[in-house]
């Protein structure tokens, strides 16, 4: 089976330490890398796809090295964290043209925009030019560009940021179809992407690799962790201030929160709850250290 | 302060770097050599001292004559009628008037000037300017014989020479403007050059002199820098995608514009005032016997150098407000090489109009005083017409916040374009 | 990797305007300086001191289509080398200095000027220094405006320094200069244009 093998990966721009001796195995399917801004998702993604150099470290995709750059781009798509093509092309046009770097044969490229596009729902638009585009249809196209030329390979760098929940929920189909076949790297800060489909993840933060497992493991992790209480509204800021909130409903007088915490906390009417997705990864955050952003002084 | 803000992102901005290494290296390469060595006193009994432009008209009139004679057998006649060279054909009717001003100034008729076969074919060849330049001049070529009538008068001589230069179309040799200075060059004695070397001393204080070829080397450079800082900083909103964000802000176009045109006239500005200081203290180190003014190149500087750059800046500003820097860069691009192209003499020759104005040398104080009416409305005007493209500005950035100019805008450019 | 394509869309998309503002150059040219009976050393001033910017418009803007950093990440994940991309564009940038160049110096000839080979080989030395001047300033700096600008720089320090600059100096040619010289500025624009190449691929732009 096809996968990535990333070993001891370190890389820094200039002086600051951008990756920190990353490892990890990717397999096929979707796989999830989850962290804050600037933990170093982007920077290991563009590393995967052949943009960056790495300082130190191996990497190999479908056992090619990371330094045979023209091989692995061949077998890699990528989409970045913000799309964009020539502003003056139209959308068959930018197509083509990415085809044509992608080493596809004319013939080759015809067919795929073709089906690409029905698979985008941008067939209608096929003409219009990428300027006139508006963000979901342009991101459509980025996954088109990424597909196009059958890569083994699809690396999405947030991919649904900015999306409204009914483009969102395409994309991340289009994304698992795309996994039955390939290995599909997703990055995203959007916990809700991950839980939707992905099996394997990891977590990033400040360059490093906090955990990696499966998302039933994550979620497990942090069983018996998460809180409920009803607590009126004068005592939220205290309740902010010494314990890690991941939740809140307002419903009048009273207050529904939801509470990460090691030990139970001292609080009355406190219930246990089933951790969800996001509980999980703010608590692995919390048992690593770093600092939880968010909430009131 | 806002003033401050705008002042930090220029200062911090690759287009400001490449306009201080451009001014230093300017200032070092240029100005600071040709003010290695002091202005000697003229010594007397040399051979040469140079010529100076005196109307004699026993000189004026044959050369004159001779030039325009010479012209008309080469069938064009070089003029700069709006200060670019240009090689001016005369009509058939156009032609048979000016051979009657032959006529009268040689005696010569029409017939034997076109029946004359010894003329060669001339053209143009370059010859040195004197200041390590070249130009175009009509090659010398074989002239029939021209002797002035005695009954010709000198005034009557320059009238028709003011007739011969409106056929031609203005900016001719033969105009009021350029005859003398073409044809009536007398050698320099050595009490016309004591007298030159005198001036700079007491009526320029050293200093004079030295702040009008500081003026000259740097508004060479001044003329057409700062558009790329202008342009840089009025397209960054763009750029960043924070036009809209600015737009919907409370502080008024007025105030907006106004400060960046004046944190980009200063941050400009200032390298170049801290620099003629610098050329100040090295002036009066090379002179400490004579009283020196200190403060005449830095204040030449303010009256000279910062009306470029405002109109520069301005010029800048209102094109990438309008359309995109390429176009700023290229209108400024135009008027300042036509302004260097058509300097054909590097001292005296400041019209009113002048954006690059030229006085590449430490003497002729009289050519530049004799023209100093007009620099004065030169800079003047540049600085006028500075802030009247600023109003502009100011209208177009309040018209675009209302979404009244973007629609053209995004049609010619598009979107996405830096 | 299909050449004929990659040119196409390059030259569709990426090319005309620039291509438009050289010949406008071009056509300005006689406008500014008149081009007719020129001997020798006048001919060479219009083909040294004002033609050489269709250098400038023509390669300064190279990496201008992916100056914006999120286009750049697309096309440089392809397969095709970003580079080859910029180095088509400098082939037909280049074809089409030494296309309108050449119409130039035939249009003097015609005119009766005194031009020759050299005026050609000269003009378009002096084109090729310039836009090489800028294409690297604004290639390292991912800058299109800084590229201009060092460009006018040079240009400025040319009319200052005039032949102080050695076989750096643009207007060799109006004053009776070396004219094996421009044959050095062809051979270092080669060099410059290389080592740019190599400084982008090892800092990964």
């Amino acid at each position: 089976m096809e996968k990535i093998e990333i070993k001891n990966v370190n890389k820094y721009y200039g002086k600051k330490h951008a990756l920190k001796n990353i490892s990890l195995t990717i397999n096929q399917g979707m796989f999830g890398l989850l962290g804050r801004n600037g933990a170093g998702k982007t920077t290991l993604m563009k590393t995967l796809a052949g943009l960056h150099q790495k300082k130190s470290g191996k990497i190999t995709v479908c056992g090619i090295p990371i330094e045979n750059t023209k091989e692995i781009r061949s077998i890699t798509g990528y989409l970045p964290q913000e799309f964009s093509m020539y502003p003056n092309m139209n959308v068959y046009e930018a197509l083509d043209y990415l085809g044509t770097l992608s080493g596809m044969t004319s013939s080759e490229r015809k067919k795929r925009i073709d089906t690409l596009l029905k698979k985008v729902n941008l067939t209608e638009h096929r003409h219009k030019k990428v300027k006139a585009l508006s963000g979901g249809m342009k991101r459509r196209l980025g996954i088109a560009q990424a597909l196009l030329h059958d890569p083994k390979v699809l690396i999405v760098d947030e991919p649904t940021a900015g999306l409204d929940p009914e483009e969102r929920i395409r994309f991340r189909n289009l994304l698992t179809d795309a996994a039955e076949e390939r290995i599909v790297i997703l990055s995203t800060h959007i916990v809700g992407d991950i839980e939707a489909s992905c099996e394997d993840i990891a977590i990033m933060n400040d360059g490093k690799i906090l955990w990696k497992g499966t998302v039933s493991e994550l979620i497990n992790n942090a069983r018996g962790k998460v809180f409920t209480v009803n607590a009126p509204q004068k005592y939220l800021s205290q309740i902010r201030k010494n314990y890690i909130v991941t939740g809140m409903l307002i419903q009048g007088e009273y207050n529904t929160v939801r509470i990460i915490s090691d030990t139970i906390p001292d609080l009355q009417g406190v219930n246990t709850d089933e951790p969800n997705c996001e509980d999980a990864y703010m608590y692995c955050l919390y048992q690593n250290g770093c600092e939880i952003q968010g909430g009131d002084e | 302060m806002l003033f401050f803000k705008e002042c930090k992102k220029i200062l911090f901005s690759l287009t400001f770097l490449i306009y201080i290494v451009a001014v230093v290296g300017f200032y070092m390469t240029q100005f600071s050599h040709d003010a290695e060595e002091e202005i000697s006193q003229p010594r007397q009994g040399l051979e040469d001292y140079g010529t100076i432009a005196k109307e004699v008209p026993e000189i004026l009139m044959p050369g004159a004559a001779n030039g325009l004679v010479s012209e008309y057998l080469n069938g064009y006649y070089v003029a700069y009628p709006i200060g670019f060279y240009k090689e001016v054909k005369l009509s058939e009717k156009k032609t048979a008037k000016m051979a009657e001003i032959i006529t009268e100034i040689t005696g010569i008729s029409k017939e034997e000037l076109d029946g004359f076969s010894d003329f060669d074919e001339s053209g143009m060849t370059m010859m040195p300017d004197g200041n390590g330049g070249y130009i175009p001049v009509p090659k010398e070529p074989t002239l029939p014989e021209i002797n002035i009538p005695d009954t010709m008068t000198y005034e009557r001589f320059r009238e028709l020479m003011r007739k011969a230069d409106k056929i031609i179309g203005g900016g001719s040799q033969y105009s009021d403007n350029n005859i003398v200075d073409n044809f009536s060059r007398v050698p320099k004695t050595y009490e016309d050059a004591l007298a030159e070397y005198n001036d700079i001393f007491e009526k320029d204080k050293v200093t004079g002199a030295y702040a009008r070829l500081f003026c000259d080397y740097m508004g060479i450079i001044v003329s057409i820098l700062p558009v790329f800082a202008a342009a840089a900083l009025t397209n960054a909103d763009r750029k960043s995608r924070m036009e809209q964000l600015i737009y919907a802000r409370k502080i008024s176009s007025v105030k907006l514009v106004l400060t960046r045109f004046s944190a980009l006239v200063i941050t400009l500005a200032v390298p170049v005032i801290l620099l003629a200081f610098i050329a100040s203290f090295r002036v009066a180190k090379l002179y400490p016997e004579n009283s020196t003014d200190f403060f005449a190149i830095p204040q030449m500087s303010v009256g000279w150098l910062v009306p470029n750059i405002m109109f520069s800046a301005a010029l800048g500003m209102a094109f990438t407000e309008i359309s995109s820097q390429l176009i700023a860069v290229f209108v400024q691009g135009v008027l300042w090489f036509g302004s260097i192209m058509s300097d054909t003499e590097l001292t005296g020759d400041i019209g009113r109009s002048t954006l690059v104005c030229r006085h590449n040398s430490l003497y002729d104080r009289n050519a530049f005083m004799e023209n100093f009416n007009e620099f004065l409305f030169n800079r003047i005007f540049y600085t006028v017409l500075a802030l009247v493209i600023t109003a502009f500005t100011i209208w177009i950035y309040s018209e675009k916040r209302k979404g009244g100019l973007n629609v053209i805008r995004k049609n010619i450019i598009g979107k996405s374009k830096t | 990797m299909s050449f004929a394509k990659i040119l196409s869309v390059n030259l569709k998309h990426n090319f005309r305007v620039h291509f438009i503002l050289a010949v406008l150059i071009a056509v300005l040219t006689p406008v500014v300086f008149s081009i007719s009976s020129l001997d020798t050393r006048a001919a060479a001033q219009p083909i040294e001191m004002l033609l050489p910017f269709i250098g400038t418009v023509l390669l300064t803007p190279i990496f201008l289509p992916e100056q914006n950093q999120e286009i750049r990440d697309v096309i440089r994940s392809k397969k095709t080398d970003y580079l080859i991309v910029c180095l088509i564009r400098i082939i037909y940038s280049v074809a089409a200095v030494i296309f309108i160049t050449g119409i130039f110096v035939l249009f003097m000839k015609y005119n009766e000027c005194e031009v020759t080979y050299r005026h050609f080989v000269g003009s378009f030395a002096s084109s090729l220094f310039l836009g090489t001047i800028g294409f690297s300033v604004a290639g390292l700096s991912n800058s299109v405006s800084a590229g201009y600008m060092a460009t006018i720089v040079y240009y400025s320090a040319n009319i200052g320094l005039k032949d102080k600059l050695g076989i750096f100096y643009l207007f060799s040619m109006c004053g009776g200069g070396e004219f094996s010289d421009k044959y050095l500025l062809i051979l270092l624009s080669v060099i410059i244009i290389s080592i740019v190449f190599f400084l982008l691929k090892k800092l990964d732009k």
